[in-house]
């Protein structure tokens, strides 16, 4: 007998699906990001304790001033605030907010739950982009 | 664009083929099926390949009317009833037709379903009722329910366990012990009925690993069900009581269930003033 | 109902650095409020290991996002096929790194703080 189980490959294709579907995977790839972001992060801004010249050195070992890191810095703030907009979405949706209530199913059939809180996803969206340009701005315009 | 069909009447059936056992991997075999009729279904393309091409191909199907749920496949990576899709949704007249994923197959176009009705049992998707355990076990007279107590389960309670859910999951791809969309959905069409009065006894089940908070809101099932029975939307509600509980919020008078009571014994004389039956103008017949 | 009470922590965490997380980035890294390398010289970071209110920000900041950092890495490496019969074994080093992060943390920020209100 053939499992045709898809593995991780079915959480990046698993059959011509909703884009709910994608923001799943998306949001575990840069959950796994700031999870491992944070953790190296914890660990350089800690070396604040150890003096002045601690702090420099753990500076100039992660290259403050570069741009390519500086581009770096930029996307971490993306992924943050995809991470913070999308974990929204879903706080809201678990606790039973924006989902709409259980109804007869009539065809066409409604699929509340994931056609309703598209609207909020949209309007978070735009809000992050809004953030998101200010920010590029921020790293790309203004001299540092 | 791809290339057009020759015949508008004609369409290429891709299918699946694959032996367990016999063939060493699967392989997609090509048919020409006509349309016999305009409203011809995926499931009678199948069933006309079976009956004229080829009487190897295995497929399973019942009831050929959206109802049983046998006939669950993906055409072109869409997850659908075969009997309930028309051929003319497919205007390329191209169709490629494969067994869900995420089950085992065990012929051609059918796969194994002992997984999915092993979770669909764990949840205990029937009347649970401690409270009243003489009535149950001895039952008297049926419970009261009210109309919108009703409409709060009834969507759920639509399911024909065709199992499309599950093969759409993106959790369910690499953790076969997750219980599934359809399992998960079960628990919020007893919990939410307000005859029942086992919730607790079901969020002890879902409440743990591979359980109901596996599932982080992909919406795949509730797009991919075919009856709009909408599973996303009972895990969120489930979700929403399993936070309640684990907050002891569930006692509060707002969020506590109100159990539907047991029908109050008919009276002895429904309505007084109703004249008594005239007399009988035929003779009784005979008991023979 | 242990899972449920991980989960309601996890959302409540995952609602609260929403916020915190959104300050702590526009503070740190915009220019506009003071961020970028001029928030990395050494007066502004002792600064602001040294303002009460920061500190405890911090701290609040560290325990929430490891905790939603770690059990959401934990619920993820579950469900893999891999570990999906090792949740006992995931959960406790999952733990342990948390935990020894933030006692990491909890030391360098109250060390720095400790000495500066001292000195």
């Amino acid at each position: 007998m053939k499992d045709r189980r898809l593995g991780i490959r079915g959480w990046i294709y698993g059959g011509k699906h909703n884009p709910e579907r994608f923001l799943y995977t998306l949001h575990r790839l840069t959950g796994v990001l700031l999870v491992l972001y944070l953790s190296v992060h914890i660990l350089v801004v800690g070396s604040r304790a150890f003096g002045q010249e601690a702090w420099e050195g753990a500076m100039r070992l992660v290259g403050l001033g570069n741009p390519v890191v500086r581009f770096f810095e930029y996307l971490l703030v993306v992924v943050v605030l995809f991470h913070a907009v999308n974990g929204a979405r879903l706080i809201l949706g678990e606790l039973g907010f924006t989902i709409g209530r259980p109804r007869r199913p009539i065809y066409p059939y409604p699929k509340e739950s994931i056609r309703k809180p598209r609207p909020l996803l949209w309007i978070l969206m735009i809000l992050a982009a809004v953030y998101l340009a200010f920010a590029a701005y921020n790293f790309f315009a203004l001299p540092a | 664009m791809s290339a057009r069909k020759k015949d508008p009447n004609t369409y290429i059936f891709k299918v699946f083929r694959y032996q367990p056992g016999k063939d060493e991997k699967p392989r997609f075999q090509t048919y020409e099926v006509p349309l016999l009729h305009p409203g011809m279904t995926v499931l009678e393309g199948l069933i006309y390949i079976k009956e004229n091409l080829d009487p190897t191909l295995a497929v399973r199907y019942s009831c050929r009317m959206a109802v049983c749920g046998s006939c669950a496949l993906y055409v072109n990576g869409k997850g659908i009833l075969a009997c309930h899709t028309a051929l003319r949704e497919f205007p390329s007249g191209k169709l490629t037709v494969e067994p869900m994923p995420n089950y085992p197959v065990v012929k051609d176009l059918m796969t194994r379903m002992d997984e999915f009705f092993d979770h669909h049992r764990q949840v205990k998707p029937y009347l649970l009722r401690p409270q009243d355990r003489a009535e149950i076990e001895n039952p008297t007279r049926e419970f009261l329910q009210l109309p919108e107590q009703l409409e709060e389960f009834l969507q759920f309670s639509y399911c024909i366990k065709c199992g499309l859910c599950v093969s759409a999951c993106p959790t369910v791809a690499t953790d076969p012990d997750f219980l599934g969309p359809q399992a998960l959905m079960t628990v919020a069409r007893y919990n939410r009925d307000s005859r029942d009065g086992g919730t607790v006894y079901r969020l002890k089940v879902v409440d743990a690993p591979h359980g109901l908070w596996n599932c982080h809101f992909a919406g795949a099932c509730t797009e991919v069900c075919p009856k709009g029975v909408d599973p996303a939307l009972a895990i969120q509600y489930t979700k929403r009581e399993s936070v309640l509980h684990a907050l002891h919020l569930n006692k509060l008078p707002r969020f506590r269930k109100k159990l539907a009571p047991v029908a109050p014994p008919p009276k002895p004389n429904r309505r007084p003033g109703i004249p008594p039956a005239p007399e009988r103008t035929v003779p009784e017949a005979p008991a023979s | 109902m242990r899972e449920g009470l991980g989960w309601t922590l996890h959302l409540l965490a995952g609602a609260f650095l929403f916020i915190l997380l959104l300050a702590h980035v526009s503070q740190l890294h915009l220019i506009s409020f003071g961020g970028g390398e001029q928030a990395l010289e050494w007066s502004a970071v002792l600064t602001r290991a040294l303002s009460r209110p920061q500190v405890i920000a911090y701290l609040v900041f560290l325990a929430a996002a490891l905790y939603h950092g770690f059990f959401g890495l934990r619920n993820l490496l579950i469900e893999l096929p891999v570990f999906r019969r090792r949740v006992a074994a995931v959960t406790f080093t999952v733990s342990i790194i948390g935990i020894v992060l933030f006692v990491y943390g909890l030391y360098t920020t109250l060390a720095l703080y400790l000495q500066g209100g001292g000195a």
